[in-house]
């Protein structure tokens, strides 16, 4: 696919600036868009999104096949099916395919539209959970150290980490099917946990039969671990809270509460399964003459074969993903627990919410005033329904889906609510992270572990890790500002602030 | 002025059924009697001259119905003395039928009536003389009958018996009744720090309505749908719990675990 070559000003014309926390990508952009591009930044955003462009025009033919986040908006809009707009958020950044915090949905009602495992992400259904507690700062501050040391010996954590729950290869293959019920039958989770996960922590589509045996094999010793990169478990308290009314129906009460945060996915299994969908879907693109503009936005039609085959075996990862924050969360109850001398229950160590942010998901959304079935893509992005919704748990129905923020490493982390411009203008969903600004090479050669280390020690930050040398990759500086990717979601009306939350202990890879 | 305030005492300690007796003196008789400035507290009881000390001290400090002359019969303490005290109560309008030394009960609420009686006076006389600090809301003598509210004093008195507070008796005067009732009431419904605040206009729908009673009217059928809606999942998280019961064992194996890089 060559295209013509055009200067940063030309690609500036395609561009157009709709409001103060958004712009539009005219169709022509990229080849092919069959729908407009849209994506929210603010002034201190914006920079970071045009100066990849800038570079990317500068560059007298795209030789690395690194791709602009913004040209991946417009190169996933030019795939078949696509409805609306394919919708940046203000953590965007390039990714494999689609960006990462890109939504696009497919209408299942068009035989052409397609399913992409590089729109859902290696990952499968990584997600973070928020569980509360009834314990203050100042109750676990004298504790802080052990603590840490008691979560990170009950969650191992890193590359090639094991966990600790025992688990055959039957077990795996329950989970995979039922997800979250398996961890309730087990006793694993408490029966308020599961509605309070995203599709109530099971895809009933899920067929453990779809998934390859080497991702099973990969799966099977990993399950309960919270894996590397950018994963983590950390310890917070609540530093701010913007709404009392919210806030109040989440169980915080006041600033000062500690809560826990544990963001992790699906493991090596999630990762084959997406591998395993790739070569497949190669070869479905060549049999139904699918073009696409990039080579890695491989797709199949939705109802193909290997589309559904692709769906089903996601399902099972995502089910997979639920089972393993479940049992991460029945750890650190465990290590709370001892730590403390009371029960869970005593503690109060309830689950907020849990959300999917690397996941497709069959939904009905109004276009154009008529109500379709789409496959809505979320890669780096978070589900956040509106109040009232029927797929949100009852005790959210008045104030619209928890959206949990991770921040990085020594940062804040926030939890927002889903609004109905949300459910109109972006498939209901908002931003999921603070989104790289660096990339991982980058990260590596400019900063110091040293001094990573250091800085978050004089935070007042505990910190456990198995990796020390690989935690530059996730400093602050490798990061966009947190802050400044929630108030643009904020502002532009596609989630409402309710909680900022921020760090006091850290366990990660 | 008969019967103000007057009961079986209260205090925390002393259930009011079962309180006199054994007991002695009931806290809430003894913290009126320091209020009193009663110099022998320490040794205030319903036995003995005691019992006898404490009544002449409450006739020649603080009551003083008699001329000093009169109450000679009330210093002398024998036999005769109960007589004399049922005769000094009953001009006090102090219920004191059958008084005698055995009679605890009795000379309990005789206690307790010329007690109540004396820190009436003397709140009255500082009421009069403008020396209370707080702005007490006055109560002018009703000008009916004392008790229109009399129906409600078994009901009151069992509610009062629940709360360990002390009784009405059967004469209790309106203001009184009424007095119970909000002890009652601030027991039953504790303050209102909690009241929910719900503004209805600003509830989110889920949908638009233009008409503002209308939103009223659709806000109340949201919130009357969660209600339900909370039961529902009540009862789905109670069946998982018994299931759970059947089928949970959750282990955990820390030699499994392995720490990656």
């Amino acid at each position: 696919m060559s295209e013509i070559k055009r200067s940063f000003n030309d690609e500036m014309g395609y561009l157009k600036r709709e409001d103060t926390t958004s712009y539009s990508i005219r169709p022509g952009f990229v080849q092919g868009m069959n729908v407009p591009g849209k994506f929210y930044v603010n002034d201190q955003l914006e920079r970071l999104m045009l100066d990849e462009l800038r570079s990317f025009s500068r560059q007298s033919h795209n030789a690395g096949g690194f791709l602009p986040a913004v040209k991946q908006i417009g190169n996933v809009a030019a795939l078949p099916g696509i409805v609306k707009h394919s919708i940046g958020l203000p953590d965007i950044h390039s990714g494999y395919g689609f960006a990462i915090g890109n939504v696009a949905a497919f209408d299942m009602g068009l035989p052409e539209a397609v399913v992409s495992p590089g729109g859902v992400g290696f990952d499968i259904n990584c997600g973070v959970r928020l569980v509360r507690t009834n314990l203050l700062f100042s109750d676990v501050l004298p504790v802080k150290e052990t603590l840490a040391q008691s979560l990170f010996d009950h969650i191992p954590v890193g590359v090639g980490s094991m966990g600790i729950i025992p688990t055959k290869e039957q077990d795996l293959e329950e989970a995979l099917q039922i997800g979250i019920d398996y961890s309730l039958r087990e006793g694993y989770a408490w029966p308020e946990d599961k509605e309070h996960c995203e599709e109530y922590g099971r895809m009933l589509n899920a067929d453990p039969g779809k998934v390859s045996s080497r991702a099973k094999k990969r799966g099977l010793p990993q399950l309960g671990t919270l894996g590397a990169g950018n994963h983590y478990a950390e310890i917070q308290v609540v530093d701010e809270i913007y709404d009392e009314f919210v806030a109040k129906k989440m169980g915080i009460d006041q600033k000062g509460q500690v809560c826990v945060m544990i963001h992790s996915g699906s493991r090596g299994l999630g990762h084959q399964v997406a591998t395993d969908a790739l070569v497949d879907m190669e070869r479905a693109m060549t049999r139904d003459n699918i073009r696409t503009n990039d080579r890695q936005l491989a797709c199949a039609r939705i109802h193909s074969d290997e589309g559904q085959h692709y769906l089903k075996a996601m399902s099972a990862a995502a089910n997979y993903a639920w089972v393993n924050r479940s049992s991460m969360t029945f750890l650190t109850r465990q290590a709370f627990a001892k730590v403390f001398n009371q029960s869970p229950e005593d503690l109060d160590m309830h689950v907020i919410y849990d959300v999917s942010h690397n996941i497709a998901k069959v939904e009905e959304h109004f276009v154009d005033g008529t109500c379709k079935q789409l496959l809505v893509h979320r890669k780096g992005s978070t589900r956040a329904f509106p109040p009232h919704h029927p797929l949100i748990p009852v005790d959210y129905q008045l104030t619209g889906q928890p959206v949990i923020v991770g921040g990085t490493m020594g940062t804040c982390s926030y939890v927002l609510t889903g609004t109905d411009k949300g459910m109109r203008e972006t498939f209901g969903s908002t931003c999921h992270g603070a989104g790289r600004a660096l990339s991982r090479n980058k990260s590596r050669n400019n900063l110091d572990y040293g001094d990573v280390l250091k800085r978050l020690e004089d935070m007042g930050i505990s910190i456990r890790v198995a990796s020390p040398k690989l935690i530059m990759e996730e400093a602050p500086e490798s990061y966009k500002d947190v802050t400044q990717v929630v108030q643009t979601c904020h502002d532009a009306g596609i989630s409402k602030k309710a909680i900022k939350l921020k760090p006091v202990a850290v366990v990660k890879g | 002025m008969g019967g103000f305030y007057q009961g079986k005492g209260g205090g925390k300690a002393a259930a009011p059924a079962a309180a006199p007796a054994a007991e002695g003196v009931p806290g809430a008789l003894k913290r009126k009697l320091q209020a009193l400035g009663y110099p022998e507290l320490g040794s205030v009881s319903l036995d003995g001259q005691a019992y006898m000390k404490v009544i002449l001290w409450l006739e020649e400090e603080k009551i003083r119905l008699y001329e000093k002359i009169d109450r000679a019969p009330l210093r002398k303490f024998d036999k005769s003395w109960f007589e004399a005290v049922a005769k000094y109560a009953k001009e006090l309008g102090v219920p004191a039928d059958g008084l005698t030394e055995k009679a605890i009960n009795v000379k309990l609420n005789v206690l307790n009536g010329l007690t109540n009686l004396a820190v009436h006076d003397i709140y009255r006389d500082q009421d009069e003389a403008n020396q209370l600090q707080n702005a007490v809301p006055h109560h002018a003598p009703a000008a009916g009958p004392k008790q229109r509210l009399g129906e409600l004093l078994p009901a009151l008195n069992r509610i009062l018996g629940t709360f360990e507070l002390p009784q009405l008796p059967q004469d209790a005067m309106d203001t009184d009744i009424l007095a119970g009732l909000k002890c009652a009431l601030v027991r039953v419904a504790p303050t209102g720090a909690e009241e929910p605040t719900m503004d209805l206009r600003k509830l989110p729908l889920g949908i638009d309505v233009a008409d503002p009673e209308v939103r009223k009217a659709v806000a109340v059928l949201r919130l009357l749908h969660g209600l339900e809606l909370q039961q529902l999942q009540v009862n789905i998280n109670t069946v998982i719990n018994e299931l759970q019961q059947l089928t949970a064992n959750p282990q955990t194996d820390s030699r499994l675990g392995r720490v990656g890089r």
